[in-house]
Formats: C-alpha cells, structure tokens, sequence
C-alpha cells in the first residue's frame, strides 16, 4: 500500500513516520528509507552523496534515516540514529562540500519518534538546477534515483539536463528579451555613448573584407580615441587598398586641417568639400552584404565627438531590413553627395596606372 | 548643370542600376541573354509543373542575383507566361538568419511577408462566394486545424489576431486561446510540415482568389550562419515539404551566394531537396565569361540609361566625335573598360562594371568633360578591377 506525501519537513513528525511504518508504505522516486546512518569514511561519504544527489536530479524528496525496509522496500522497523543533531549537520556540510550546484533548500531533521529513538528527514526540494555533480577526490560524477534505485546518469542524461532544465532555459529567455529591449531589431543599434568611435572601431577591427567606405562629416579631426583613430582607419585604408571617399566643409580650424592633410596623404581617399554640409553618416561596404554596416547621427569625426561632447548615432548592420537601409545610404552618400551641386572634388583616388 | 543632364541619363541620377533604390530597374537584364532565356524557360514549363516555380539562383557575389529575383518579377508582372494562369502575387523577402533560427523563424518571415490582410481578405472573398466556408476552407486544407484558424481570422478582435498568431507558428499562445480557435495543438509542435502546410494552404487560398504565390528569397546564403545541428535540421525539414511536388501552390525563387554549388549552404543542396526540386531547377548566374560578354552588357547598358535623343544631340551639337553606342565612353575608352573588367575573370561581375562606369563618370563630371576618355578608365579601372 502507498500513500501520498504532502509534506513538507516542517510538516514531518512523529505522526508521519509512525505512519509510514503502519501503513508499510513503499519506497518510491521520491522516498528512500535507509535502516542506519551513513558510516563515517569515504565509502559512506560517496553513499550519501549518491543518494541526495540522485533525488535531486529526478524530482527531489525525501530520505528518511533510521526506518528500516523489507526486501520489498516498504517500511517495517524504527532505528535509532545516534546523535541526530550531529548527523544532520554532517548531512548538510558533506552535501555543501561536495554536491554542485549546491542544492537550494536542503534541510535535514531530527525527529524523535519514540523516546530515546531517533530519525532524521533529509529534504532533497525538487531542484531548478540539475543536473547536479558530485566532486569528490578529484572525480566527478552524476547520478539520479529511477523508481526505487540510483544509477549514473548517462552522457545523454546528463546533456539534456543541461540544456533543459528551466532555469537555464528561462536565463536564455530573459537574455534574449534583454538585448532585444536594449538593442532593439537585430540590424538597428542606437548608440548613445560615444557612436562615431563605436563605427571607427568596427572599421578598424573588423575582419570583413570592405569594398568602400564613405565619411560624410561637416567637420574631421584626427579622431583619437583610446582605442581609435583617424591615422588607424587610414592604416587599414592603405594596407587593404579600400576606396574612401571623404564628403567635408572646408576647413578653417587647426583640427580640421590636421585631419584633412592625414587624408589627403592617403592615396585611396577622395576628398571632396560641400559647404552647405550638414549630415553625419558613415557607411563601410562589404564584399559579403552581412558584413556591411553605416552609421548616422549627431557625431562629427573628430576627437571631441568620441571624447567630450554628448552625440547620439544610429548603427545600421547588413541584415534584414539593415541591407536596404545601408544601401540607401551608401547610394545618397556615395553616388548622390559627390555629384551634388556644390561638391567640389579636392583630391582623387590615385594609384598606379595601367602604362 | 546636373550630373543627369550633363550624362543625358533618363529618369535617374546616377549610372547605379538597383531595383531596391529605383524599381524600375528591375526591367532591365543585361548581357545575359543565355540565362534569362533559361529562367524564362523554366518558368514557364513550371506554372505546368509542378504548378509553381521552384527555383535556385546562385553566383559570387555581385553577379547579379539580386537584379535576376527582381528581373523576374518585373517579368512575370509584365511578360507573364501563358501557362501561367493567375495574377503572380510576388513577394520579396528579406531572411534574416541567425545561429540559432530553426524552421518556425523562417515561417514566420515568409508569412509575415504574405501578411494577415491579403489571407483575410482572400477568406472574406472566399467567404462571399461559397455556402459553406468552412467546408471550402477543409477543400483547401484537409488540415482541420489550419481550416478552423483561417475561418477565425474572419472572427475580428482578439480571436482574428490569435489565429493570425497560429498560422504563424506563435508558440506563445495558451491553452485557452487555442482552444478558442478550435486547434488541438500549436503550429509546429509535431514539426516542420504542419507549418509547411499553412504556408501551402495560404498559397491555394490564394489560387482560389486568382492569384499566385511566389516568394522572392535573397541572400540565403546566410543559412550557413545556422550553427545549431537541430535549427539547421529543422529547417532542411522545411526545406524538403515545402519542395515537395505535393505543393504546386507557393512558389519561390530562392537567391545564394556560391562560388561553385559545392559552396552553398547544405540544407539548399542536399540531395532530398536538389531531387524534389530538379538539378534544371538550379541556375547559375556566373561572371561575364568573355570580353564580348562585358561588351554586350556595357552597350545594353549605356543604351537604357542614356537618352539616345539627347545624347545624340549632344553628340552631334557639341562635336564630342564618339558614336551613340557607346556613349558617353570614347570608342578607346570603351575598349580599355571591357579590357580591364575581363582581364580577371573572378571579377568580371555587373556590379563591378555597373561601380567602374558609374566612377569613371564622377570624374569625368569632376573634370568638366563630356565624355569619358582612357585617361578616366585608366584612374579608376584599376581600383575596381585591380
């Protein structure tokens, strides 16, 4: 005969296990009776650890010290535990030493049935973060209770337990929910600290093969950053050969003229000057469209916007809804901007000629 | 003067040619009259069988992939086959793929694209011309679920929109709103083929209102971003159902890039979808092979996109002594383009020449000429063509 356990070991006493032995009651997924106390020493150690770990990486319950089992393993006799309060704080210490992640909610009980017998309850909650590990003596190990007995998890347990038990799953979720509210669609970044940085540093560190790249800035220094620069983006310009074209005012401050003479010694860049410019867009073209990203804002190239001053940039990525995006850009400020009225051509591309 | 008035050019502002900044250019097909006659072909024996076009188009980058999807739109909006015998309902989708993307993500994209207004309004016009909707809708559908969420969309308010969420495969849906809609599970729960077979309903839905679904898919190379084995099988499941010849009523003309076919993405070539959809069904867009190719292609373009009448004017008043064919090239100029562009064969793509012509303008437009001289190609031919 079986009967359901609504307890909870506040709930447990004497009552309870008194019950359990008058009513033969059978071991099952969640209940295991063990005759004694696990003896002191490696073996009873591991014994222990197996029992407690298994339950909590099936549906958790409840191990019950000191009510001894027939061979069918329904409760048949008391026994008392020595020194219960002890044993439970070795219950909990061996299990906290050794049982990763830690079990949250393991208690263990002493009841005293009869006078001067005692057992304890060992609570093993059903556990949000199995599978759980033994670490002992240098070995790991993973074990779980089917029915009425334990046995090692196989590697197919043991993977599946990673990758579905709730808590992890709820951590992807909320994850996935988070970078969505912080970033919105997949190819649409706002940046709102320090934008034109964030695109030069894209530029300089991507390892994506670029097929162009267009500046479109009223006003261009030497952009130094701590990680960036105008003289780094002009490295990477040289080295892979990218055509650059340059859309700027005139300059008429010092910073602006050193950012001008670092591009006109670059032989790709083109350089033209518009002085009715206003807009701030940047846009890195590459060979496989994914790789491709622009950026549009508030944000001049120069040290100050990376550094001081509070801008504000929208980053465009080369996916989804990003490709027509960035090719409406690349398309006003690369074709559209150069041939505008007003756009004077300063400095071409020069390489050398087929003779 | 403007740049379009100096080049003469007609109704654009630069030599760029891209449907998605201009959709007229989806008109035009240059230089590959091989493989539009073999796309054209295909479609048309398709709409016989398997009843829609099931088609692959792939090249490396910049060969014109893109321009082909649209080209045939534009084809089949104005030049539509006779055995094609209902208004095409093209629709152009833009996949996003990511690690971890599994079939119900593609679905929802492509369903997202027909969209809740057309099937409503396919439902309600189905509605109005049968006794027993319900009973038309099982016609179309044997699927009892699918039946009874395309009859709720009629239902208006929350039910409408949830069954709307259904068809989409929304596994956020509770018991009770399922319940409400009459389904006994969510879309997709038992796998790929129940969604195939919304996406497959929707298009007879569609045939049943004159129309014919074809999805335009670009860039699917980007399946190969799929990591996950079983995101990856999901959608090969999807894949394989929805080429199955069971489905002559949603087609798709799917885009990728790949250097050989051997490049693509696995799940578009393994050998249960490359059987079901037929090897014809696969279709290079290569390089321009040769140097008269280049040419053909440079001349047809320069053709559309120049006004002849005005060139010719210009040509004639301004004695600029170059020919209208290849105008606003030199005849050397012209020569020494088609040279640079087929000297490397891996870099003999529409998009490399449509660049290099559109650049050789710019400076010619830079220096005040009218015409674009070998001076012009030598500058800028080496940069785009190496």
């Amino acid at each position: 005969m079986t009967l359901k356990l609504p307890w909870t070991i506040e709930s447990i006493g004497p009552e309870e296990i008194v019950s359990l032995i008058k009513h033969r009651m059978l071991e099952t997924l969640s209940l295991e009776f063990k005759g004694a106390m696990y003896p002191l020493g490696d073996a009873g150690q591991r014994e222990l650890l197996r029992d407690v770990a298994a339950m909590a990486n099936a549906d958790g319950g409840f191990i019950i010290i000191g009510v001894e089992e027939d061979q069918l393993g329904r409760a048949c006799n008391l026994s008392n535990v020595e020194r219960p309060a002890v044993a439970c704080d070795r219950i909990i210490q061996t299990c906290l030493d050794s049982i990763i992640d830690r079990i949250a909610g393991l208690k263990a009980k002493s009841i005293e049935v009869k006078p001067n017998v005692h057992i304890v309850v060992v609570c093993i909650p059903s556990s949000t973060a199995k599978p759980h590990m033994i670490t002992k003596n240098m070995k790991t190990d993973f074990w779980r209770r089917y029915d009425r007995c334990k046995r090692r998890m196989t590697y197919a347990e043991i993977r599946r337990g990673f990758t579905s038990f709730d808590y992890f799953q709820k951590l992807s979720e909320i994850e996935a929910k988070l970078t969505r509210i912080q970033v919105g669609p997949e190819y649409a970044h706002l940046e709102m600290e320090n934008p034109v940085e964030k695109f030069l540093a894209k530029f300089i560190y991507s390892s994506a093969r670029m097929t162009n790249l267009t500046i479109v800035s009223p006003y261009i220094g030497v952009a130094e950053g701590p990680r960036v620069s105008l003289q780094r983006a002009c490295s990477r310009i040289e080295r892979e050969k990218i055509p650059t074209y340059v859309i700027t005012t005139e300059p008429t401050e010092d910073y602006h003229k050193k950012g001008i003479d670092l591009l006109n010694a670059c032989k790709y860049v083109e350089l033209r000057f518009n002085k009715q410019l206003h807009a701030k867009v940047f846009v890195a073209m590459a060979l496989e469209t994914s790789d491709a990203f622009g950026m549009f804002g508030s944000g001049n190239l120069t040290t100050a916007a990376m550094e001081k001053n509070i801008e504000i940039g929208m980053l465009i990525l080369g996916r989804g809804h990003g490709r027509d995006i960035l090719k409406q850009l690349y398309h006003w400020s690369c074709i559209q901007l150069r041939t505008f009225p007003g756009s004077t051509l300063v400095k071409k591309i020069t390489i050398n000629r087929r003779t | 003067m403007e740049f379009k008035e100096w080049f003469c050019l007609k109704d654009r502002d630069s030599f760029t040619i891209d449907p998605k900044i201009n959709p007229t250019d989806a008109q035009f097909y240059f230089g590959r009259t091989d493989v539009e006659k073999r796309i054209t072909a295909q479609l048309r024996k398709s709409f016989i069988a398997p009843g829609t076009p099931k088609i692959m188009v792939w090249g490396p980058y910049g060969s014109g992939k893109t321009q082909t999807l649209y080209y045939v739109h534009w084809y089949l909006d104005n030049n539509k086959p006779h055995s094609c015998k209902l208004i095409p309902r093209v629709l152009h989708v833009d996949i996003e793929v990511a690690s971890n993307s599994t079939c119900g993500d593609i679905h929802i994209q492509l369903v997202e694209a027909v969209g809740r207004d057309a099937v409503l309004q396919w439902v309600q016009a189905l509605f109005k011309q049968v006794s027993d909707i319900n009973k038309e809708l099982l016609d179309i559908t044997s699927d009892k679920n699918i039946a009874n969420a395309l009859a709720e969309l009629r239902a208006g308010g929350d039910s409408s929109m949830n069954a709307w969420r259904w068809l989409q495969g929304d596994s956020g849906l509770k018991p009770r709103e399922l319940e409400a809609l009459h389904v006994t599970r969510r879309l997709g729960q038992i796998g790929a083929g129940d969604m195939v077979n919304v996406l497959i309903s929707i298009g007879e839905l569609a045939e049943r209102n004159g129309e014919k679904l074809i999805f335009m898919i670009d860039e699917m190379e980007e399946l190969m971003n799929v990591r996950s084995g079983d995101s990856a099988e999901s959608i090969h499941q999807y894949m394989r159902k929805v080429a199955e010849p069971a489905n002559s009523s949603a087609g798709f003309i799917i885009g990728f890039k790949a250097d050989t076919l051997n490049d693509a993405p696995a799940i578009l070539i393994r050998d249960d979808v490359r059987s079901r959809i037929g090897e014809i069904n696969y279709l290079e867009i290569p390089h321009l092979p040769a140097v008269q190719d280049v040419k053909t292609f440079v001349q047809e373009m320069l053709r559309h996109l120049v006004d002849q009448g005005a060139a010719d004017k210009k040509i004639q008043t301004e004695d600029l002594g170059i020919t209208l064919d290849t105008y606003p090239f030199s005849a050397e100029a012209f020569e020494l383009l088609c040279d640079y562009a087929s000297q490397d064969p891996v870099k003999s793509l529409p998009r490399n020449l449509i660049n290099c012509i559109n650049e050789c303008a710019i400076q010619a437009w830079d220096q005040q000429s009218q015409i674009v001289d070998e001076n012009i190609v030598n500058d800028v031919a080496p940069l785009v063509f190496g």
